[in-house]
């Protein structure tokens, strides 16, 4: 266990290593609220509700999903299938250290860092524009963290499973590009999953993308029965045992099949 | 004159050397090869989801209907993949390249450090997406009952060129920032997301931030202000506050970039 500690210390610093980084990452979640805030104050302005939603209810969604980011960010998938494809996973390979739970360690130390970031991030928005966000008390904020603990894993799990598709056809650079704007979106990225047009409603509630985003944020907005909440906890566990197993299968039958070519 | 010819030909056939050296590097594994140009589609199709569900609820944004703004977003995306195409991953590189040091090896090549760090390379998978893009163009111009005037045709393809070279001195100029603050792609990235408020018309922002995204940041001289000319919603002489913004940037670029290579320490490795 103390050497992924490490990892993850090592990680951490890497991430803190650079301000002007630090400063650049925050900027980027406030523009794309700002953006949003004036095409959804552009929507709102002769209206009161949009499905379900008013102004602040719609706001604090959009607000809950750049806090979100953090979980449903693709980096690590992308991270390995390169190393697969240079041949630099053989590095690991040779090393006493298990490669998925190094991996796990260091996406453990970047989401956290992404996490107080986003916080900030949130505060700083939150800020310039009080009257916009909702805020249903700290329980129900810390519920969705606990969510989020799940949540993170689901998505830890479904990048390694992108990421093992390298062993099979060495590049994956424009394939994952593809499939995670499709995940973004049908997570609730965008637009929230409930007013999607009808089949991609169902499509998004079936798949577990949903709980990276959607689910979470719904948590915090009052709208899931604890029922509902303990059966969305339930399927996330089945996801995470699913996409467990076969990248398990797929791993192992990847690195059989690994040729550690490239560097 | 003759120098002049000869130098612009030289630079012509390494530009063509590039390209097909890019095309190779992607076709080399055949997966890429049959998902070439899909991640725009992607993004394409959510944008127009997002803009229906939009629409459902209201006519217009900030007085433009569902067409005009899907034909603000294929412009816009024109511009944006033509940038990928050319320049866009070469200055990402040229980043990352500034933090390993591998800049170096730049500096030490018997050609124009500016344009090899800017067009060194060809991203050949945004080609094919611009189809995209000008599909989607074409089927709002379908939909929208405006007629076509030739001085405004010739306005909007001067307003294309004034974007594209907007979006590259932008570029270049946060990227030359790396020479300086070493690790600089978040600048870049920065920029990318700033280019969503030119997704959606300016009429929708406050005064001052319209003002501020026309001239301090004109990151609107993309798609917002070709298409307000095309549409006849904005006035031509918006093209000569393009060319006046052009020829500032390119002036504040060249600065930048000398003053960043003086800097340059070459760290790293």
């Amino acid at each position: 266990m103390r050497k992924y500690w490490a990892v993850f210390k090592i990680s951490w610093q890497n991430a803190v290593e650079y301000r002007a980084e630090f400063l650049g990452h925050m900027m980027l979640g406030l523009i794309s609220l700002l953006v949003m805030y004036f095409i959804w104050s552009a929507v709102f302005k002769n209206r009161e509700y949009f499905g379900n939603y008013t102004f602040s209810s719609m706001m604090t969604y959009m607000i809950l999903v750049r806090f979100l980011h953090f979980v449903k960010r693709s980096n690590v998938g992308r991270q390995i299938a390169e190393e697969i494809k240079e041949g630099r996973l053989s590095v690991y390979l040779t090393k006493p250290v298990s490669y998925l739970r190094w991996w796990f360690a260091s996406f453990l130390a970047d989401r956290f860092f992404e996490a107080l970031l986003r916080i900030l991030m949130l505060f700083t928005f939150l800020l310039l524009f009080p009257k916009v966000f909702n805020f249903p008390g700290i329980s129900r904020f810390l519920m969705v963290l606990f969510f989020l603990t799940i949540s993170l894993l689901v998505n830890f799990l479904f990048n390694l499973f992108v990421a093992t598709c390298a062993f099979f056809v060495t590049d994956i650079k424009l394939f994952h590009t593809s499939l995670f704007l499709i995940v973004d979106f049908l997570a609730g990225g965008q637009i929230p999953i409930d007013i999607m047009p009808g089949f991609l409603k169902t499509v998004g509630n079936f798949l577990p993308f949903q709980f990276m985003v959607f689910f979470p944020v719904k948590i915090y907005q009052g709208e899931f029965s604890l029922f509902q909440i303990l059966q969305g906890i339930f399927i996330c566990f089945f996801w995470i045992i699913f996409l467990g197993y076969f990248l398990r299968m797929f791993w192992l039958k990847g690195v059989e099949r690994y040729e550690a070519v490239g560097q | 004159m003759k120098q002049l010819v000869s130098k612009i030909r030289r630079y012509l056939r390494l530009y063509f050397y590039f390209a097909r050296f890019s095309l190779e590097n992607v076709l080399i594994y055949r997966i890429n090869s049959l998902l070439i140009g899909l991640a725009p589609i992607i993004w394409m199709v959510t944008t127009v989801i997002f803009l229906s569900v939009i629409f459902k609820g209201t006519k217009e944004i900030g007085g433009w209907s569902f067409w005009e703004l899907l034909l603000l977003t294929g412009i816009q995306e024109i511009i944006y993949l033509a940038s990928w195409t050319t320049f866009l991953g070469n200055l990402i590189n040229f980043i990352y390249s500034v933090d390993s040091g591998k800049f170096d090896l730049t500096l030490l090549r018997p050609v124009n450090h500016r344009f090899f760090v800017s067009f060194g390379a060809l991203d050949i998978t945004s080609i094919l997406s611009i189809v995209n893009s000008v599909v989607l163009v074409s089927l709002s111009l379908a939909n929208l009952k405006f007629s076509f005037s030739p001085d405004r045709i010739l306005l909007f393809l001067f307003g294309l060129i004034i974007a594209y070279l907007v979006i590259y001195l932008l570029s270049f100029i946060l990227a030359s920032f790396s020479l300086f603050w070493i690790k600089g792609e978040n600048f870049i990235r920065w920029l990318m997301e700033t280019l969503d408020f030119d997704r959606y018309p300016a009429e929708i922002y406050s005064d001052w931030f319209k003002v501020f995204l026309l001239t301090f940041l004109p990151i609107l001289f993309l798609g917002y202000v070709p298409t307000g000319i095309l549409l006849g919603k904005l006035p031509g002489y918006f093209i000569f506050f393009g060319i006046l913004i052009v020829a500032w940037l390119y002036i504040v670029s060249t600065l930048i970039w000398k003053k960043g290579l003086k800097n340059y320490q070459s760290a790293s490795i």
